[in-house]
């Protein structure tokens, strides 16, 4: 009984000092990256509701479902892709100016949005 | 009425008897003249192709001399085709036989021909068609041509060597028939042109020999037939080929070349022009000259025959009608059903026609299958066979009716009347639920002595209210065939039309197509009366609906099937579902105050005016997209996309270019 109340102690100490350092280490980040992440966030959160929608009610009307679903899905992808850009911690795009990410980015944005509209009926 | 009708058709209209339709009749020859005119008028055009030039000049001149004015209208179509640059062997083929048979007496178009025909053989012929068409136009123009060039048409007779009598040179029957006819073609012309080379003379002369085989495998085993589209072109160039080759008249069986002919006759309703230059060319061949054994058709010139006067005549004719005398015709008839045949004897009445009787043949009235054949004089070989069906007709007559009312409980008598033919009844019978009109009859084929069973015996009644009709067969008595009778009563009328009452007519009526005339006796009036409708019984019933009433009346419902539709929450859990949804759009904005987002890095001057350009573009799209979401189709929006696209694309261009400029200048 020891000995399990002993590990749950020891799990509460490590979740925390791994919450505090992410915290610590997260207040570094640019804003530029925390506004990004914000959009992913929001993202990922808008598919969640839209599969928890799926597993309480359905998938009526489908095609609507999977646009709505997979719109949000593309749209983090996007974002993901654009905080790798644009991070300028990041050695793998160095040199690709965050301007240049961005316009990608839109660009890339206005024709998910485009084959999603039309996919909704 | 519309049963009467059927039923007076049926017995009006006998059988249709089969007879020979064979044989070429002038009706045909004007038939065939009006197919062609139709086609050019009477100026003989025939369209610029040399082709259609040549079947309609060689139609008209197989009707008839062409006239001065279509010569000239062919030959000059003749003379353009050959002075074309494009001329191929085919064109030159079809000018060169119009210049040859029309007589136009154009040298320079003739040269033409010649050279082309000349430059297909010295080039080598790929084809036994090509060969015909070089040799052809050589020798419908009159020249000659060298051994050498003449050499690889004769060789490709080789190959038809080979096939003698089985036609295998193409994989096709009438094909195969065709080719081997060019060959005999080219046999026969390369002698006019030219000197056919010894290498070559057994493959000739094998070639020949084996016409026979080829005509007894085209003609007896069916290996022509109208299915074939080209069974035409290739009849037409087997007589065409035999006629030029054969000599002593090929000892070719007339049986067989009579199927050949037949072949032609049968195809000659044609509806095109060439069609009309095959059927009349192949008969023309066939019985104008004297190289060919002339085939013969037997016709029947009557089908139906009266017991009378039993005698069936035939007469034997050459396919284009006119009569052949032959050494005489035998033949036999038999039951239709069953066999035990009886000889006939024709004895000849005049050139081609023969008589037979069929008197003392013992063989009643009826239909009957006559097999005739036309033996031929001097060989005394059957030169024409032909099956016909013949009816030999009677009369028939009832000389006395009965009719007889009666209970049907008690079977006691309550009215009789006895008519003798063609009397009527002066008063109407009367006929009540209780009681049936029996009719009794004795039917005689006088001149029959052979028992006979009309096929339609029947008492037929007509109200006169309403025009329905009662039909009841009459039934024989077992012991005596002639003797018949037909009950009916309001039961019998109730079945077929309801329970309509009042008075009828009654009509007996004889029918067969055997009898030369139906016997229909009108017999006077009878007067129904069905139960009363009283308490406990049923009401009277309608007439059943006639065939017009059905088809006029209204058809069942359909009932569509549709897709069922899908299950659907309540409105409010998908109402509180799009709520939710937008809560990560209140998270964001919480989390972007958060982090202190506001547009004071927005730029200035020049770049402001880009910026708010691109994100107006920006805007513009998605606007366009609700757009095309609500009402535009996908093609539609494509245009205007296209513009706003290129409008943000240099926008955002020129903004994010400041903005990157201004970047590096702070670094």
């Amino acid at each position: 009984m020891d000995s399990v109340t002993n590990r749950i102690h020891d799990f509460k100490s490590n979740a925390s000092i791994i919450v505090k350092s992410f915290n610590s280490e997260y207040k570094k980040t640019p804003l530029r990256i925390k506004v990004i992440d914000a959009f992913i966030v929001y993202a990922l959160l808008t598919a969640a509701i839209q599969f928890l929608y799926m597993l309480c009610v359905g998938t009526f009307p489908f095609n609507s479902f999977l646009s709505g679903f997979f719109c949000s899905l593309g749209f983090f992808v996007l974002s993901v892709s654009l905080r790798m850009q644009v991070d300028p911690s990041s050695t793998e795009f160095k040199g690709l100016l965050p301007e240049r990410a961005y316009a990608d980015f839109v660009f890339c944005g206005c024709l998910l949005f485009l084959v999603v509209w039309n996919f909704m009926g | 009425m519309i049963r009467w009708g059927i039923t007076l058709l049926t017995l009006s209209i006998c059988y249709r008897l089969s007879r020979t339709d064979e044989v070429f009749t002038t009706e045909d020859l004007k038939a065939l003249r009006n197919v062609v005119l139709s086609r050019a008028g009477s100026s003989g055009d025939f369209g610029a192709s040399a082709k259609d030039a040549y079947f309609g000049s060689g139609t008209l001149t197989l009707l008839g001399p062409m006239e001065k004015a279509q010569k000239g209208v062919v030959c000059r179509v003749a003379s353009t085709q050959l002075a074309s640059d494009a001329v191929d062997l085919e064109m030159a083929y079809y000018a060169s036989q119009i210049l040859g048979t029309a007589g136009c007496g154009d040298a320079k178009a003739e040269a033409q021909a010649e050279k082309v025909a000349v430059a297909a053989l010295e080039s080598g012929v790929n084809g036994i068609r090509s060969a015909y068409y070089a040799v052809s136009t050589l020798a419908a123009l009159g020249r000659t041509a060298p051994a050498k060039a003449l050499d690889s048409a004769l060789q490709l007779l080789q190959k038809l060597k080979a096939s003698k009598g089985r036609l295998r040179d193409t994989p096709k029957g009438a094909a195969s028939l065709t080719a081997t006819a060019h060959g005999y073609l080219i046999a026969a012309a390369a002698q006019r042109i030219g000197t056919i080379g010894s290498q070559h003379l057994p493959a000739v002369e094998s070639l020949l020999s084996g016409i026979p085989q080829v005509l007894e495998t085209a003609a007896g085993k069916g290996f022509l037939s109208d299915a074939h589209d080209d069974a035409l072109e290739a009849i037409t160039y087997f007589v065409q080929g035999i006629e030029a080759t054969c000599s002593d008249e090929c000892n070719l069986d007339k049986s067989q070349l009579a199927e050949v002919a037949k072949l032609l006759a049968s195809a000659r309703r044609v509806g095109s022009v060439q069609d009309a230059y095959y059927v009349l060319s192949g008969l023309s061949l066939l019985t104008s000259t004297g190289k060919l054994p002339k085939p013969v058709a037997i016709s029947l010139l009557s089908a139906s025959v009266p017991s009378s006067s039993p005698q069936v005549d035939v007469v034997v004719q050459d396919f284009k009608g006119n009569p052949v005398a032959v050494h005489g015709v035998e033949g036999g008839v038999s039951k239709k059903t069953k066999g035990n045949k009886k000889a006939l004897t024709f004895v000849s009445k005049g050139k081609g026609s023969y008589q037979a009787s069929l008197s003392g043949l013992d063989i009643g009235l009826g239909t009957f299958e006559v097999d005739v054949a036309a033996i031929e004089e001097g060989s005394r070989a059957k030169v024409a066979s032909a099956t016909f069906t013949v009816a030999l007709t009677g009369r028939v007559e009832v000389p006395e009716a009965t009719l007889t009312v009666k209970r049907t409980d008690t079977n006691v008598v309550q009215k009789k009347k006895s008519l003798s033919h063609p009397a009527m009844l002066d008063k109407a019978m009367d006929v009540d639920a209780n009681s049936q009109l029996k009719v009794a009859f004795t039917v005689s084929f006088p001149g029959n002595a052979q028992p006979f069973t009309p096929q339609q015996v029947f008492i037929s009644l007509k109200s006169r209210v309403s025009g329905a009709m009662v039909l009841v067969a009459a039934k024989a008595a077992q012991s005596s065939p002639n003797d018949y009778t037909a009950t009916l009563g309001p039961s019998t009328i109730a079945k077929q039309i309801g329970t309509q009452g009042g008075l009828f007519d009654a009509t007996l009526s004889i029918g067969d197509v055997a009898l030369a005339e139906a016997l229909v006796w009108p017999l006077g009036a009878v007067s129904v009366s069905h139960a009363p409708a009283g308490e406990g019984t049923a009401a009277p019933g309608q007439p059943p609906p006639t065939a017009a009433q059905l088809q006029s009346a209204p058809k069942p419902e359909i009932q569509h099937m549709f897709r069922q539709p899908d299950k659907r929450p309540p409105a409010v859990v998908s109402l509180a579902f799009a709520a939710l949804s937008a809560t990560p759009l209140l998270f964001l904005a919480i989390r972007l105050s958060q982090l202190g987002v506001n547009i004071k890095g927005f730029p200035s001057g020049t770049a402001a005016t880009y910026a708010l350009a691109f994100h107006g573009g920006l805007a513009s799209i998605l606007v366009l997209y609700t757009v095309f979401w609500l009402r535009l189709s996908l093609i539609d929006t494509f245009l205007p996309l296209a513009g706003l696209s290129l409008f943000t694309f240099w926008t955002g261009f020129k903004a994010l270019s400041h903005h990157a400029r201004a970047d590096i200048k702070k670094e």
